[in-house]
Parts: structure tokens; sequence; C-alpha cells
């Protein structure tokens, strides 16, 4: 018997996952405007944490696959 | 004045003790009692000195309460309760006398007054951990326990030489605030941290947790590494080395999280990670920022134990523990997933969650401080564990690409472990004012401003993206390979270089072995030869022939005579 699909499931859900994440993001850019934070310099300056967080994010990713391609050995590397 | 029969470790040692003999639904009702009795009794300890022991030329504390002690045994009990109640169906009883035993003596170092009891304490965690990594009976689990307790013994020997000197430096065995102004405050705080996932030794927490039982390390993850955090936060608040070393662990943490295929050696990286926010903020030193680490101690041991508790729970219905092996859960699991999500949100730090009130006062404390790269450093370390454990988690184990396995959820006291604690985060988060006043120093602290929610979301949220459209434009290839880690050195030419010597001091022993047998080989030949049955030196002889060597040697002696006079 087949499974009910889950709602998860349905075709057009990841293009809609991606809809909601890139208004989620305007939302936030938008929101940038009501903030009035209270921290001086650069942290306080227009988007820092918006470039920050990316920034830093895919940096992070890219530096773990560096690291990974150069450090990776077999599973069983330890095994014997 | 509170009998020291009332020591709430006393109470688990007890518990795991009696689980030998308890039995059944017994055993079940002691699990989760005991726990609750330890709990009762941390809230009865005073603010004072409860038990004082004259030991040698010195005054023991081994029953001291505060604030500070407290609050870690308060978490220390509830997780204990959390963890029996996720581990009642575990058959490997070892494994829950040994987490008990091992609870009860992590609330002995809490609670302990002076150093020697600190170090008793201390060894005695170190054996019964132990003793839960063995007690998953696997060839894997039995080598990364020698490899832990071998770290740990290092790191006891290096606490043991920092007491004996500070001892004969300072004449006392008090616990009090310090700075690591001397070699044997140098030897103790190496002592300490090592527990915490320092480095050089960041590797064991990764080499033995996961190597535990599913319910295994879900005690494990609570109170070696806190335990040290609370130590190094009693003892070492402000020492400013402790910045460098924490921002280390967070970056070790992320990096190699992110590179990690096997799941609870992941969640293990992040623990590293963590407890690095901890650390660092420890060296901070302010109460603002002593305030968010202890936070962040607390809000920490709940939701790992949470997410260690949902990767355990897919591993005890599926037998597997690799991204490569997961994939699709959600649609069979779908309250583990909830609550490893939730415990997802927690460590980034979502407002709304413990992670956020926790974490927010320490960066606070490095702002405040003019510590600006150690605030850049802590901001990063949220993004990183986000991408970790928020995303990478969540998105290869429960959602991504269908592995068409569809396991049943755990059994029913699994699954309440985990809700209980994922109750806890989210009211922790919504509750932060009620949480603060458990905290060891008093404080005004408002997490929920529009400007830090905003930005927190901002943080987080944009990092996310960073994440997706790298998974969709780049691709994340899962494989099945480890990363090495420092580690590397020991087991690899640390272990072939002992070899080695080993093989080549066995040569040379055998060579000196050969010759000392030849040696007393012949030596043995030539005294047989001699005075053996039939040496010459034990035949018997005829009369006559003796007499004509005396005659001959008599002659001899003469004709020597007559020449030399």
């Amino acid at each position: 018997m087949l499974e009910n699909p889950h709602w998860l499931d349905h075709p057009k859900t990841p293009r809609n996952l991606w809809v909601l994440l890139i208004a989620v993001l305007l939302v936030l850019l938008a929101a940038e405007g009501l903030t009035s934070d209270h921290h001086q310099g650069t942290i306080s300056s227009y988007g820092f944490y918006i470039w920050f967080g990316f920034l830093i994010g895919l940096g992070s990713i890219v530096l773990s696959k560096v690291y990974k391609a150069i450090l990776k050995r077999e599973d069983t590397y330890y095994d014997d | 004045m509170i009998s020291v029969l009332l020591h709430p470790g006393l109470v688990m040692v007890l518990l795991g003790l009696s689980l030998f003999w308890v039995q059944g639904s017994l055993r079940s009702i002691a699990l989760l009692t005991g726990p609750v009795i330890a709990l009762w009794f941390v809230w009865l300890v005073p603010d004072s000195i409860v038990l004082s022991l004259p030991f040698m030329e010195w005054q023991l504390e081994p029953f001291e309460g505060d604030k500070l002690s407290r609050l870690f045994a308060t978490v220390f009990s509830v997780m204990a309760f959390a963890g029996n109640l996720y581990a009642l169906r575990q058959n490997k009883t070892l494994e829950l006398i040994a987490a008990n035993v091992y609870i009860g003596f992590a609330l002995g170092v809490v609670f302990a007054g002076d150093l020697i009891t600190v170090f008793i304490f201390w060894e005695l965690m170190a054996l019964a951990s132990t003793a839960v990594i063995f007690s998953a009976c696997t060839e894997r689990a039995r080598k990364a326990g020698m490899r832990y307790l071998l770290v740990h013994l290092l790191g006891g020997v290096v606490l043991m030489a920092g007491i004996a000197g500070e001892v004969s430096q300072t004449g006392s065995v008090d616990f009090v605030p310090m700075l690591p102004d001397t070699l044997p405050r140098m030897l103790i705080l190496a002592g300490l941290i090592l527990n915490t996932g320092a480095p050089p030794f960041s590797s064991w927490v990764s080499d033995s947790y996961p190597e535990a039982s599913f319910s295994g390390m879900v005690f494990l993850s609570a109170f070696t590494t806190k335990t040290a955090v609370y130590t190094l936060a009693r003892g070492f608040a402000g020492a400013e080395v402790l910045m460098f070393i924490g921002i280390y662990m967070i970056f070790y943490g992320i990096i190699y999280g992110l590179c990690e295929n096997n799941v609870r050696k992941m969640l293990s990286y992040s623990i590293v990670n963590q407890v690095g926010f901890m650390v660092t903020a420890i060296g901070i030193g302010t109460e603002l920022a002593i305030n968010g680490a202890v936070a962040h101690a607390f809000a920490h041991i709940i939701y790992k134990a949470l997410l260690i508790m949902a990767v355990g729970s897919v591993l005890y219905v599926t037998g597997k523990r690799r991204f490569t092996e997961y994939g699709g859960l959600f649609r069979t699991m779908p309250v583990t997933a909830i609550c490893c999500i939730i415990g997802g949100l927690s460590i980034s730090a979502f407002p709304l969650t413990s992670g956020f009130v926790a974490k927010a006062m320490m960066s606070e404390a490095a702002y405040s401080q003019g510590l600006m790269i150690v605030w850049y450093m802590l901001a990063a370390g949220t993004v990183g564990v986000f991408l970790d454990v928020g995303i990478k988690l969540q998105y290869f184990v429960f959602f991504g690409a269908d592995s068409k396995q569809r396991p049943p959820e755990p059994p029913i006291n699994m699954r309440l472990g985990m809700i209980l604690f994922a109750v806890f985060c989210v009211a922790i988060g919504v509750f932060p004012q009620q949480f603060y006043n458990f905290l060891p120093y008093a404080q005004d602290y408002r997490p929920y401003t529009l400007d830090h929610v905003v930005t927190q979301f901002q943080l987080l949220m944009f990092s996310g993206a960073a994440f997706f459209i790298f998974l969709k434009y780049c691709g994340w290839k899962l494989v099945e390979t480890i990363t090495i880690d420092i580690d590397w050195f020991w087991r690899r030419p640390g272990k072939y270089l002992l070899l080695s010597l080993v093989g080549n001091t066995g040569h040379a022993r055998d060579k000196a072995y050969r010759v000392f047998l030849v040696g007393a080989d012949s030596t043995m030949m030539a005294l047989r030869y001699l005075h053996g049955p039939r040496g010459s030196m034990a035949r018997a002889m005829p009369t006559g022939r003796a007499v004509f060597w005396a005659v001959v040697m008599l002659a001899a002696y003469l004709l020597f005579y007559y020449l030399i006079i």
C-alpha cells in the first residue's frame, strides 16, 4: 500500500520554502530601519548583522570544505 | 546544621549502587525518585560550610554550599532525572550504575570547598565516566574508553602536581579564586581545563563520547565538561588566557562539526564549541560574564542533552549513526524531529529559547569591556553553531534526500525525556528573569529588546541563507570519511614511534639475552667438563697415579728451588 505523501514532499514545497525564506530576509532587511542599536562602532553600522552573518556563514562552510579536503581519511582509518 | 548524610552526591552514589540489586519496576522507581531526592537535598544546602574534617595538617571542607554550587547541582540533578527517564529501558545495568555514581561524584566536585576534595571527586568522575563508555560493550568503545581514561589520568596527574605545589607554597588547601600567576596554579588550570576539551587534547570529547550507548552519551555530555566549567568559574574567573583558549575551542568545534559525517561525533564537536563560549566568558571575568557563562552552562546541559537524546533515538530505532545513512526521517519520527529542532534553535540562540537569553550576556560582557575582537568571535561562533547543529544536523537527518527508512518513534520514556527538555528550553527562553534570579550575581539585564531580537534574527537568518545558497548551487556531498585531528599525532606517528622503540628495545634485549645465554651455556659446559660426573676434577683417581703426580710436583719444586738459589 502506498503511503500518503507528506505535505513537505509536495513538488512545489521547495519553491515555496525559498519564497518564504526570501520574504523573511526582506522583512529583516526592512526591519533594519526599526532598530537603534545601543552599540557603537562597526557593529552599529547599517546592515552589519546581515552581511556579517552571511559572510561568516559562507566563509565557515568554504573553510570547512577546504579543511576537509586536506585532512579527510577513510572511515576505517584508525581501525586496525 | 544539615547532616552530611544529606549530601546530594551521596544520594546519587547510593542510587547507582542500589541498581546492583534493585530490578524491574522498582528499578524504574529508584531511577526517577533518586534525582528528585537529590534535587531536594541540593536546595537544603546552606550558604556555608556543612562539613569540615581534619586531614593531616589541613582542614578539609568536603561539603560547602553557595549560589554557584547550588545552581550547577540543580541542573545536574535535573539532568540526572531526564537522563534516567530516557534510559529507563537501557538493559545494560552497568551503564546506569556507572552513570548515577558518576553524577554523584560530579556533585561531589560541585560541593567541594577544598582542592583535595576536588581532586578526589575529579578522579572518581574520570573512572566512573570511563565505565559508562566501556558499558557500551563494543571493541570500539573499549579502545575509545582507554584513550579517554589515559587523557583524564594525565589531567589528574597535572592537577595533583599543581595542588601539591599550591598547598606547599600557600599552606592552604582552600579552593579559592586565583589567577595562573605561579607554576602550581598554571598546573591546576591546565588540569582543570583539560576536562573542558581545551587544546591540545580537544579530541578526547569527539573520540570517546560517540562510542557510548544511545543513552550513555546523554549522561556523558552533561557532567565532565560542565564540572570543569564550574571549577574554572569558581577558581579562575578573569584569567585572560581563557579567552584565547575559549575562542580556539569555538572555531575548532565549528569547523570539525561541519566536516563530520558521524552525527553524534558532530554533536561532540559542538560540545567543545559551546564550552568554548563559557571558557571565553570566564576569561572575561566580570560579573555579567560569569553570569553569562553559568547561565550558558545551565542552558547548554539541557539543550545539548535534548539534541543527543534525539540523535540517540534515531540511533536506537535505526541502528545507524552517519549522516550518509539518514535522510527524510521526519515522516515517521515527528516528535523526535520537533524536539531536535527545538534543541537546534536553542543552541543557535534563537529568540524565545534558552540559548538566546544565556549567550546574550556573554556578548554584552565582551562589548562592555571593549573586547571587540572577542565580541566578533562570539557572534561568528553563534553563526557557526547554527550552521552545524541548527541546520546541517536537522536537514540531513530529518529532511534532505529521502533514505527510504521509515523507523518508528522511540519508546514513550525516551520521548518524554525529550519533551521535558524541549519544554525547559522554551520555558527558560520565554521567562528569562525567573531564570536570571538563580544566577550567582544580581543583575538587571534584559535580553528582549527590539534591537537585540531583530539583529539576532538577521545574523541567523542570513547565515542560514548562505547555507542553503551553497547547498543549492554547490551541493553538499556527504562522504563516509573522518577528518583527522590533533590526536592523529599520538594515534599514528606516536603509536608507530612507540612500537618501534618497543621493537628496538626488544631486539636489544633479545640480543643481550642471547649473549648471556651463550655465555652462561659455555660456563656451564666448562664447569660440567671439569667438575661433572666425568670431569677431570671430579673423577676418582687410583692411588698410584696420585703418588706419581705428587712425586712429579715435588721434583718440579726441587728443580725450581735449585735453579733460583
